[in-house]
């Protein structure tokens, strides 16, 4: 099989069983609404919502996006069992099975993202004026999200299965990623227009999104040899 | 392999940090002022100033002719009637006129000192005039701007810099700046031993790689400790918002994850793989983080602009002199500590086996 054929078919097997086993989607999509629940109540009760900063409301929702797109990537590898990875492994190049994991995981947080939008507009509110900045921010965040945390997962899957490890590994490198995001998303809210930071921002946040394929196509295979 | 084992480059590394170490302690500051009083005074009226100095030699043989200037923009305004009380202490007399109040840049005094062994000290913006609402044109008080007549600029023996906020602290520089130094030096050697791990597949490199993990955490944590104390020390607190110490707790982080993810793999062909893997991706991502952020943002560090004490920071020649030294010093010394901990690592191979 070439790569683009064999990307093709593991994206669509992944994306047929995502489908089948709706519990998963369900247990995110769930996931996704009790955080922004717990959130809204936090500020609901303390009377804050009108006056939530630019600042800390794309702090919030990058946040809960983070933490589901952690939960919903850590699938992505310990979903498969022990010996498919075998099987995989006579079938396919390793380049083509973290491409494949990849695309994958940047369709699902990309969706995962605007859900978490629609949800925290309804509930919260929704500042923002500048859509255009604000699409282009969560499609970054969630290529840069979903790119880091395939390559951790592929790494915590080999170190026995640890969510916890995925954490460890992944949360300090995610910090600069976060850093572009919560500037971007509160320059989307302040003001309309592209200003001169916003498009160094952007070209940031692109930068971090080409190293870091790159490196996992690189690295993948030695990761993923037994 | 071998130079693990010679002896020379340890030698070095310790006569280094031995001169260092007796330097940095024993080369007092340059003189400055570190106090005046009154702090601000009123014109038409004669005003004597008692000006504290640090570390300066008014009562020594060779001190010359001793001079006090009060500086407002460029005028260079005497001061009169010096009367030397001990080696640190003087009191001068001065006086503005109403007259030339308005002809000022800046109400805000600079105070600056000169004799033959100090050289030429200063306080910045040490004493306010308060202007008179009225202008007194019989007032007899009236400030001269005298001849500034120096023998040396500079101070006559080997010192340190004086700087306001930092001050005796300066020493660190010698201690806290090459802290990263090394820890920049090992990751990096880390990141090339894994690299060579992941293409040859000889094992020595994994625990070269581990190794100097190690021991870039140990000279990580004691940056961050030497660091903690100054920035108390010249900032006020342990912990500021600063682009390079969030940097720096991020990188530590960082490597402390990777001693967490081979911890958590028993197979050690898969350890060391999956290791060097991680290591590789996280130090390029953390160097595009290290290398960009502090320049997008203001730093309270040196270079990156905001603190005016930092802001001509220069390393003054008597600062060379150990710092690059120390340097080097302290590089050796972490490759030593690195070897250690390399061949201590081979033994209990060797043992298991």
């Amino acid at each position: 099989m070439n790569l683009f054929s064999s990307v093709k078919s593991i994206l669509v097997k992944d994306l047929i069983i995502e489908f089948r086993n709706r519990y998963v989607l369900g247990g995110i999509l769930l996931y996704v609404f009790s955080s922004v629940l717990v959130i809204y109540f936090a500020l609901q009760y303390n009377n804050s919502i009108q006056e939530l900063s630019p600042v800390v409301w794309s702090v919030l929702f990058w946040l809960i996006i983070l933490f589901s797109s952690v939960n919903a990537i850590a699938n992505s590898f310990f979903r498969e069992p022990e010996g498919r990875f075998f099987y995989y492994y006579w079938l396919i190049s390793p380049q083509a099975l973290i491409l494949a994991k990849l695309c994958y995981n940047f369709i699902f947080t990309l969706g995962l993202s605007l859900l978490t939008f629609g949800i925290f507009s309804l509930m919260v509110n929704d500042p923002v004026v500048n859509y255009p900045v604000f699409l282009i921010t969560i499609v970054l965040g969630g290529t840069g999200y979903s790119f880091l945390f395939t390559t951790m997962s592929a790494i915590a899957s080999r170190a026995g299965n640890n969510a916890t490890l995925m954490a460890v590994l992944g949360f300090p490198l995610v910090i600069p990623l976060i850093i572009f995001l919560t500037k971007l998303s509160a320059a989307a809210i302040a003001s309309p227009g592209f200003t001169e930071e916003t498009v160094k921002n952007i070209w940031m946040l692109l930068a971090f999104n080409i190293v870091q394929p790159t490196l996992a196509l690189i690295l993948f295979p030695y990761i993923w040899r037994d | 392999m071998n130079w693990l084992y010679t002896k020379w480059w340890k030698w070095l590394s310790a006569v280094l940090l031995f001169y260092v170490v007796i330097g940095s302690y024993m080369v007092p500051l340059s003189p400055g002022i570190s106090k005046i009083g009154p702090l601000s005074f009123s014109p038409d009226s004669i005003y004597t100033f008692t000006i504290s100095g640090y570390h300066t030699h008014f009562k020594d043989p060779g001190v010359g002719k001793i001079q006090f200037w009060f500086k407002s923009g460029n005028d260079y305004f005497q001061a009169k009637d010096l009367n030397i009380l001990s080696a640190n202490t003087g009191e001068v007399k001065f006086g503005i006129g109403s007259n030339q109040q308005d002809s000022l840049k800046t109400n805000n005094f600079d105070i600056i000192g000169n004799d033959d062994i100090d050289g030429t000290f200063a306080l910045r913006e040490g004493v306010t005039l308060i202007k008179a609402s009225k202008v007194d044109s019989s007032s007899t008080v009236n400030a001269t701007t005298g001849p500034v007549e120096v023998v040396h600029n500079k101070h006559q023996f080997l010192a340190f810099p004086y700087r306001e906020i930092l001050y005796e602290s300066i020493r660190n520089t010698f201690f806290h700046v090459p802290m990263w130094f090394v820890m920049t030096a090992l990751v990096f050697f880390s990141l090339v031993c894994s690299v060579i791990y992941l293409t040859k597949g000889n094992s020595l490199y994994d625990v070269f790689a581990h190794q100097s993990i190690v021991a870039a955490l140990l000279f990580g944590i004691c940056g961050l400790a030497t660091g903690m104390v100054w920035a108390k020390n010249t900032w006020g607190h342990y912990w500021v918002n600063d682009p390079k110490l969030n940097g720096a707790a991020v990188g530590v982080m960082i490597y402390f994850a990777y001693l967490v993810l081979r911890g958590s793999i028993t197979d050690e062909i898969k350890r060391a793989r999956i290791a060097a893997a991680y290591n590789i991706f996280s130090l390029v991502i953390f160097a595009l983080f290290i290398y960009i952020i502090p320049r997008l943002t203001d730093s309270l560090h040196p270079g990156n602009g905001g603190n005016p004490a930092f802001s001509k920071y220069d390393l003054d020649s008597s600062l060379r002199m150990f710092f690059y030294p120390a340097s080097i010093g302290w590089i050796l010394l972490g490759f030593w500590i690195f070897s250690i901990l390399t061949r201590l690592e081979l033994i209990k191979q060797k043992q298991e086996l």
